[in-house]
Formats: C-alpha cells, structure tokens, sequence
C-alpha cells in the first residue's frame, strides 16, 4: 500500500497579472484582462513529500520558491494545476502576522492560535510552553505595540513553533533576536524533526541544508530542475554561475 | 457557488470573530484615553449638534409630515440619523475593509469573508449603543416605549445583514482597484440626501416618485425604524407590502452578486494586495 503525500504538487502553475497602471486595472474588473501583461512564476511544478522527510528548496531569486512556499502555506493559489496539504502547516515566515499590536502577549497567543485553527483548549495547553519560549517577563502582559522588533520575533516565533505542526516551513533568511536565542530556535527546530515532523527548508546556505535535509528540490525559472540528494541539487545549482562567465 | 464557500468559511469561526471585532474597535481608537468610548461620543456629538439646530436654533423651522402626520424635526432626523450613521459607515468601512486587513490576506491562510463580518460587527456593537442613547431620547420625550418598539431587532438584523453582503462585493473590489473605493465615497453624500434621512420618501406628491423610492434600500431601514418608534406601523403592513416585496427581492438579487464577486476575486486578491 503506497503512502499518501503530506503535500503534493500536481504540475502547478502561477501567473501574476501585471497591470500597467490603476486604469488598466479598474478596467480589468469588468473585462477579462485582455492585454494585461502575465508573468509566469510557475511553469508546471510536480512533486510529492511524504510524511517525515526533511526537504531543502533551493534556487535563485525569483525561481519560484516563495510562491510555492505560499501555497503551501495556504495564503496563494495555483492558476492552474493543484496543491494538496495534508496537516497542519507551521510556517516560520511571517512570524509577526496577524498580531493585534494592541493587544497584550497572552491575548495575541489567542489570537493567533484562533487564526491558526486552533481551540480554546488547545491553546491552554501550549501556552505556558510559548510563555517559557519567548521569554518576555513581564513584557506578556504589556501591549504587542510596546515591544522591540526582536521581541515580536520571538513571539511569533514562539506561538509558531509550539503549536504541534505536522508540516512545518522554515526560511533560513529569517533572522530572530541575538545569537543565543537563533540558537535556542535551531535547537527547537532540530528537536521537532526528531519528532517526526515533515519539514521544508528554504536556503541557500548547503551546509544549513545538508545539516537538516536529506534531499533537495532545486528551481530554475518556475520549473523543477532537481529533485533528488541534497548533493545532486547543489551540483547542479553550483554549476550555474560557472557557465555563465565562459 | 460564492455562498457556500462564504457560509462555510465561517463554520465554527464564532470565537475567533468575536476576538478580532473587539480587536477591530480597540485598533480604531487606539491610544486615546476614552478609548473605543470615541464610537460613541462622535456620535452623540452630532446628534447633540442635531438637537441643537433643530430643537433650539431653528425652532421655527416647523414640524415634517410623515406618513402624514406632523412630527418634531429633531425627533424625525434622530431616528433616521442613527440608523443612516450605520449605513454610511456599513457602506465605506465594508468596502474598506479587506485592503485595512491586508495582513490577514496576504500573509495568513484566512478565510477572507471573516474580514467584512469582523469589522462590521465592530460598527455594529456602536450602532447598538447608540441605539441605547435614542432610546432613552424617546422615552424621555413621550414617544415610546410601545411594543412596536421591538420591530428594531427585526430592521436592525435586516440592516446589518444586507450591507455585510453588500460588502462582500464592494470589499473586494475596492481592494483590487483603489478607483473603485474612491468611486463608492463620492457617492455617500449624494446618497445621504437622495434617501430619506432628512426628508420623508412616504410623503412625496408624485405616487410614482413614491413608487421610485422604494427601489432604494437604504428608506427601508430609516423608514422602518421610525416605524418602529414613532408611528407603530407593523412591518408587514398591508399599505406596504410593494416595498417590502421590493427590498427582499434586491437583497435576494445582492446575495447573488455579492457572493459572486467574492469569489471571482478570492483567489487573485493575495497576488493584488
């Protein structure tokens, strides 16, 4: 009996529609977007991620990984093609989203928990552990708008991270606080793993992936130029810069 | 179809609404001292304002026909003013809502319809409290109480309900096309004086004006509150049952555009934004 994916891509395709100014796209609402220019993101992107795997996604800017990164998370969708996600996502991307920066630390841990899907109960249980995580004092009790940047980022990163994702998406660009607390999150990280949990790793550091990953889906220009070791993918993602200085 | 996908959107989003249309009054008033306490006393204000113009300074201005008895202008713009002080703020605060609410488009996985009943709710809790306000007025000056007066859950419901779907069109446009948001504020001030908020649609001389302005829903609900609190009419009352067949079949027609709007831009709206 085969397994069923967690995620799955099936050949999946994003155009953005690029209006060239506010009449063309007032003048969109009522006709088809005739003439209006599109930029392919994704020329038809197949894979499938199977629960438990840990997978790097590499690729340049503007290869396609953020776009896919949002459909999987569920904020984007496909223009054509399908996107499949089995479990509850965990994206360590826009920590700070969704916050209500006049609200207090506890009542944003409900807030987010609610936006995340979870119940009342659910967030009961996790949110000593979030408390403990971000480590804000008394600052819990203080409204979000008083916080330093570092601080939000850890209790986004926090409430993120503690609420038991299945499928969790982590962006290596992100940076959260000081050193030990990147520390701290890089721990947290690697315990959940361990847990089971499927992760997909954004990089463009090998070290970082080959650390965490045991394959990697390399992107050129919206198409999926790699999938396979996390070796195989960074030859070939190596070779690129190479053949354009001959 | 548009309005499955809004219905279940919203299946057991009960708590998480609540959550965020307190959060939306809070945001609004942010820093100041009185806090959301602002929502009201803006209003009041102007009612206070209202009195004054029409009970004091013009007292001579003299009494409005309605439904063809005299009433006191301050009592006659008082009950149209609070329920037009929501609709006006149904109107522009919906249409405004997804493009204020960026956030919840574009960077979580929200089921967008919740943005336009969170923050409509918010409008609504003020309307209620205003509502309080106009009744104590009343009472005060002999006009109620009178079991007619619980007609008002009935037109209020009905109020809330026909803008928030009203919203699921606008809301989404206005976040595409800021000509769009633009187009719908330049006509609230015509649309304030084209209702019947100052004057009374039912006692126009021309039948087939009268006829006319049943077509606008917004004398719906002004005229039916002033049903429920100054003249005891019953809401299904005989003499207007066109106008009640009208406004249930435009809010019928509105479900379908409004959920069909909605769904046209969904799933473009996080890649506009």
């Amino acid at each position: 009996m085969e397994q069923q994916p967690i995620i799955e891509f099936r050949d999946v395709q994003k155009e953005y529609l690029l209006y060239k100014n506010e009449k063309q796209r007032f003048r969109a609402i009522f006709t088809k977007n005739k003439g209006v220019k599109r930029h392919s993101a994704l020329k038809g992107v197949s894979f499938k991620i199977y629960k438990g795997e840990s997978v790097g996604i590499i690729g340049k800017n503007g290869a396609g990984k953020s776009t896919i990164l949002k459909m999987i998370t569920g904020v984007s969708f496909p223009t054509a093609g399908e996107v499949i996600v089995r479990g509850k996502v965990a994206a360590l991307l826009e920590l700070t989203a969704g916050f209500s920066p006049d609200m207090t630390g506890t009542e944003n841990i409900y807030l987010k928990g609610y936006l995340l899907g979870l119940s009342d109960d659910e967030i009961k249980d996790i949110e000593p552990s979030i408390i403990e995580f971000a480590d804000l004092g008394e600052y819990i009790d203080q409204p979000v708008r008083t916080y330093s940047s570092g601080m939000k980022m850890r209790l986004g990163f926090a409430i993120n991270i503690n609420i038991k994702p299945e499928i969790l998406v982590v962006d290596e660009a992100l940076s959260v606080g000081d050193a030990e607390f990147k520390l701290k999150c890089r721990r947290k990280i690697n315990e959940l793993i361990e847990t089971g949990v499927t992760v997909l790793f954004v990089s463009h550091s090998r070290d970082a992936i080959s650390e965490t990953c045991s394959r990697a889906i390399f992107l050129k220009d919206g198409r999926v130029k790699v999938d396979g070791t996390v070796d195989e993918a960074f030859a070939e993602y190596d070779k690129k810069p190479a053949k354009k200085k001959q | 179809m548009g309005l499955t996908e809004i219905l279940s959107e919203h299946k057991g989003k009960g708590k998480q609404i609540m959550l965020l249309s307190v959060n939306e009054l809070k945001k609004k008033y942010k820093g100041a001292a009185l806090g959301p306490l602002w929502a009201v006393i803006k209003p009041t204000f102007t009612l206070f304002i209202l009195w004054f113009a029409f009970a004091v300074g013009l007292r001579g201005s003299g009494d409005v026909l309605f439904m063809g008895e005299k009433y006191r202008r301050f009592v006659f713009m008082l009950t149209g003013y609070v329920p037009w002080f929501f609709i006006s703020e149904m109107i522009v605060g919906g249409s405004r809502s997804i493009r204020n609410n960026k956030q919840f488009v574009t960077k979580l996985s929200f089921p967008v319809s919740n943005i336009m009943t969170f923050t409509s709710m918010a409008s609504l809790y003020v309307h209620i409290m205003l509502c309080v306000i106009m009744y104590i007025v009343l009472i005060c000056m002999g006009y109620a109480p009178s079991i007619y007066n619980l007609q008002f859950f009935y037109y209020c419901a009905a109020m809330y309900l026909f803008f928030l779907v009203l919203s699921w069109a606008t809301a989404p446009l206005s976040a595409f096309s800021k000509d769009f948001e633009n187009l719908i504020n330049s006509i609230i001030t015509g649309l304030f004086w084209l209702s019947g908020v100052f004057w009374s649609t039912y006692d126009l001389e021309s039948p087939l004006l009268r006829k006319i302005m049943y077509l606008n829903p917004i004398n719906y609900f002004v005229n039916g509150y002033r049903k429920s609190f100054l003249t005891d009419t019953f809401i299904f009352d005989s003499n207007y049952t066109t106008e009640t067949c009208v406004f249930f079949g435009e809010f019928v027609l509105l479900i379908f555009v409004g959920s069909h709007f909605y769904k046209k831009f969904r799933k473009i709206l996080p890649d506009v934004l």
